[in-house]
């Protein structure tokens, strides 16, 4: 794994709007940086990104059967009592999922270490999956890369797969919070996915939603939302004013309510216990756990729900090196083993391994100039080359 | 060679790890930042009177015609606007258009004297598993219209037809009695340019 400074492509902005990539900069700054790529080789992408994403789904899957048995794990995952039963009947009936993202630190060696599980609102899927793949296009087309190169990114075509295999009757709603020009440019990505996969959409903004005197859910025009992918979390949704209504409405949502156990930081330390010492694993325990202690010194703390690297503080030997602010943390949180991540050319990649329908299908690089990753962190493409 | 080929062919493939081919369908052209509030899309429709209207037309084999009115007929009463009064309902659907629902349903709700049209045609897709719902239609106060239980409208014939997208949509079930029952929780908490992540 290399960190490798190129030119841009002259054209890359004209190209990134004629593809309707629109949040390409942020305030004027490049959200989309191409002045650098990653180069693995393809051992490093199938034995230490690709199995062990696979390993882990498979692992995560366990952990969503055994917390929905349990009341003590899912009060210490702060999911409201009252919507358990929702959880539980969307996984005893099978609900299929979409996507998720798995973010590891690695840097070329040794296993790569698993931060978290962005397992229900994940973004950065179009720039991986259509932007980052026509970028290697463009590179080979002018002879910058070999015809042999090669990139981990099969996420267009599997998303299209998926939609297929969801069997879903009627149209497909995708709703997201209007204001978030990355969120809205996300489901229209989905959007463009599941009409090419032959589903009917129709895009709404959260606040649109109403419900009937009947229990059901209706769109802005009062049709019936039969399906509904929404980029909003489930740790919100069962906040909100309408949660109550879920349950007893025929709407199908995607992700399916058991994502919540998932896209919660307190799985890591559940994976931990569950599979101590596994390679892959950073040890991780609840913060009121005892166990925290044998951490030592050298933390990170991570509330149960965040976002964005919002409320994350890094602490090395006693002391608190890097915080950043937030709105969360009241649910409780949890401290994880400190696994820096590689510095590379002066800036910190994070490692983001795609999973659709559960199966693993690209890699999406962010870096930042900190070890937080934040929202506004570079989105940088990658190749395999040999 | 041209320079930019928007989708260059691929050369017969070797196992390979990305996607062969990359191609969007709206996303690249469409202008509005916001789809969520841009004008709509139509999609196609199939509208006939009756089954046998339906087959008559040829577009689709009997089976079809009948599994398309019935899912539309189960529909109707549920879907079907009401009105308070017979006069109410003629107003927005015509003279002699209205009938009462089911002794049954109009005990299950309010009480009151319901009026709801009559059900003079239906809707569907080519298949049932597109973007458009089998549902009921109904005469609009316009000269020449069908309308469906929401409310849109457009020419009364017979056969195919191109209908706004969010008007093919099964039709929701009672009245909205509630909006903005999402989002709040979001919206008061994240500060930053994504809300998920």
């Amino acid at each position: 794994m290399q960190r490798i400074e190129t030119a841009e492509r002259y054209n890359w902005r004209e190209v990134a709007e004629e593809l309707g990539f629109r949040f390409h900069s942020i305030d004027g700054d490049p959200y989309w940086f191409e002045g650098a790529y990653y180069s693995f080789t393809l051992r490093q992408v199938e034995d230490d990104l690709e199995e062990p994403s696979e390993e882990l789904e498979e692992m995560c899957f366990a952990i969503v059967d055994k917390a929905l048995q349990s009341e003590e794990i899912m009060t210490r995952l702060a999911i409201p009592e009252r919507h358990w039963d929702y959880i539980v009947d969307s996984w005893v009936g099978k609900a299929k999922n979409l996507y998720g993202r798995m973010d590891f630190s690695y840097n070329g060696e040794g296993p790569a270490k698993f931060l978290e599980y962005n397992a229900d609102t994940p973004t950065s899927l179009y720039e991986a999956g259509v932007f980052q793949w026509r970028w290697l296009e463009d590179l080979q087309a002018d002879g910058r890369l070999p015809d042999t190169a090669d990139q981990y990114n099969s996420i267009h075509e599997t998303l299209i797969e998926a939609f297929q295999g969801f069997g879903l009757e009627g149209i497909l709603h995708l709703t997201a919070e209007a204001a978030s020009e990355e969120d809205v440019g996300t489901i229209e990505y989905l959007a463009d996915c599941a009409e090419q996969a032959g589903v009917g959409t129709h895009l709404l903004p959260i606040d649109t939603i109403g419900v009937t005197d009947q229990g059901q859910f209706v769109d802005g025009q009062d049709q019936l939302i039969t399906n509904l992918f929404k980029l909003y979390p489930w740790e919100w949704m069962f906040h909100d004013e309408f949660a109550d209504r879920l349950a007893g409405s025929s709407m199908r949502v995607i992700e399916p309510p058991w994502k919540a156990v998932l896209s919660n930081k307190g799985l890591l330390p559940l994976l931990w216990e569950m599979a101590p010492g596994h390679p892959n694993l950073l040890p991780a325990f609840f913060t009121d756990q005892i166990d925290a202690d044998v951490l030592g010194a050298s933390y990170v703390k991570k509330p149960i729900y965040s976002r964005e690297g919002a409320n994350i503080e890094i602490v090395e030997n006693g002391e608190t090196t890097l915080k950043a602010d937030g709105p969360y943390g009241e649910e409780g949180g949890i401290v994880q083993a400190l696994a820096a991540l590689p510095k590379m050319g002066g800036v910190y990649p994070v490692l983001g391994n795609w999973l659709i329908a559960s199966r693993p299908a690209g890699l999406g690089i962010r870096e930042d100039d900190t070890p937080i990753t934040r929202d506004d962190a570079r989105f940088v493409p990658h190749v395999i080359l040999d | 060679m041209a320079k930019f080929k928007q989708f260059p062919p691929r050369p017969p493939l070797v196992a390979r790890k990305r996607s062969g081919r990359v191609a969007l369908i709206a996303m690249g052209v469409s202008v509005s930042a916001l789809a969520l509030t841009g004008c709509e899309e139509k999609v196609d429709a199939l509208q006939y009177s009756s089954v046998e209207s339906c087959v008559v037309g040829g577009e689709l084999s009997e089976a079809d015609c009948q599994a398309g009115f019935n899912a539309a007929r189960q529909d109707h009463a549920r879907v079907a606007p009401k009105y308070q009064s017979r006069q109410d309902c003629e107003a927005e659907h015509g003279a002699a258009a209205c009938e009462q629902p089911a002794q049954q349903q109009q005990q299950a709700s309010s009480g009151g004297s319901l009026w709801m049209p009559l059900m003079i045609g239906y809707m569907m897709g080519r298949a049932m598993s597109g973007p458009v719902a089998s549902q009921p239609l109904y005469r609009s106060s316009s000269a020449g219209k069908v309308r469906t239980a929401s409310g849109a409208k457009w020419d009364a014939k017979a056969g195919p037809v191109s209908v706004p997208k969010s008007a093919a949509a099964r039709p929701s079930s009672g009245k909205v009695m509630a909006r903005s029952g999402f989002g709040r929780t979001g919206g008061s908490r994240s500060g930053g340019r994504s809300f998920g992540g």
